[in-house]
């Protein structure tokens, strides 16, 4: 997938596709990414099996990550330059959301 | 006291993944336990009597698993209980809060549309199945045979039960798809 037909698509983002994209910028297998969100978000966000393995799966189909290796079928991801650029882009998103709102806070 | 109980199910009671999930769930409650499910559990189920337990079941169903599929869910703490075709059914005992194999309302109603999918497709297969035969039947006998009517009859209202009883389970899936 191009990176236009990728960013809209995933934009806007939910969180938890949002923190896993984060989470792979370092090669991680499903697990290490769920403890790794976990810590990020204090305890709010916790990612179950099923949704780890939906979420990975759509997002190696769709180029925003890729697989760097598998051991003991247990397979470990990276992001891509297709999955940094939506990254990016959504959090300009969240960026401008937040200048429209930071007067509030 | 009998240690064991049998529990017979009419095709697609428990459609919906969330009814079967809280049906498992009471049952080890009230001290019923299935150790493994098996093909045969969606028709008979067999439960040991045992000590009542907290257990979460989470029914999941993946027709193409990739290798990576059982490891992901037992590398978050899942057992694998069992499965019936390609219906994976995962427990995990917890003591306070029930947890969650889809955490996202997102993914919980990608698992239901998914079962959805997969009982459109039986669906559309069946039906294909039928014209074929139906077909065959006309080039073979044609309109003003007599005989082997009423194979055709009884080949096309099985089917029809069939469809019927799929698209009811389809419905009950969809209309609890955010469970």
């Amino acid at each position: 997938m191009d990176q236009e037909k990728a960013v809209s698509k995933y934009i806007p983002m939910t969180e938890t596709m949002f923190y896993i994209l984060l989470s792979l910028r370092q090669e991680r297998h499903g697990y290490a990414i769920r403890q790794h969100v976990f810590l990020l978000t204090n305890g709010r966000i916790d990612i179950g099996a099923g949704t780890m393995y939906q979420s990975l799966g759509k997002l190696h189909n769709d180029g925003l990550i890729q697989m760097t290796k598998e051991i003991e079928r247990q397979k470990r991801y990276l992001i891509t330059d297709v999955g940094i650029h939506v990254l990016k882009t959504e959090a300009k998103r969240i960026d401008e959301l937040y200048h429209h709102v930071e007067d509030l806070l | 006291m009998k240690e064991t109980k049998l529990k017979w199910f009419l095709p697609f009671r428990y459609a919906a993944p969330a009814d079967l999930e809280e049906y498992l769930e009471k049952m080890d409650l009230e001290g019923w336990h299935i150790d493994r499910i098996r093909q045969s559990d969606s028709v008979l189920m067999r439960f040991k009597r045992s000590r009542p337990q907290k257990n979460r079941y989470v029914v999941d169903l993946c027709a193409f698993p990739k290798s990576d599929y059982v490891t992901t869910y037992k590398s978050f703490g899942w057992e694998l209980a069992g499965k019936m075709a390609s219906m994976y059914v995962w427990r995990m005992p917890y003591t306070v809060q029930r947890p969650e194999a889809f955490s996202t309302p997102e993914s919980i109603n990608e698992r239901s549309d998914n079962i959805a999918r997969v009982m459109s497709a039986l669906i559309g297969f069946i039906i294909l199945i039928l014209i074929g035969i139906t077909i065959a039947f006309f080039i073979q006998k044609g309109w003003l045979a007599a005989d082997g009517w009423l194979g055709l009859i009884i080949t096309i209202g099985c089917s029809a039960v069939l469809i019927l009883t799929l698209y009811i389970a389809r419905r009950q899936v969809l209309k609890n798809r955010h469970r």
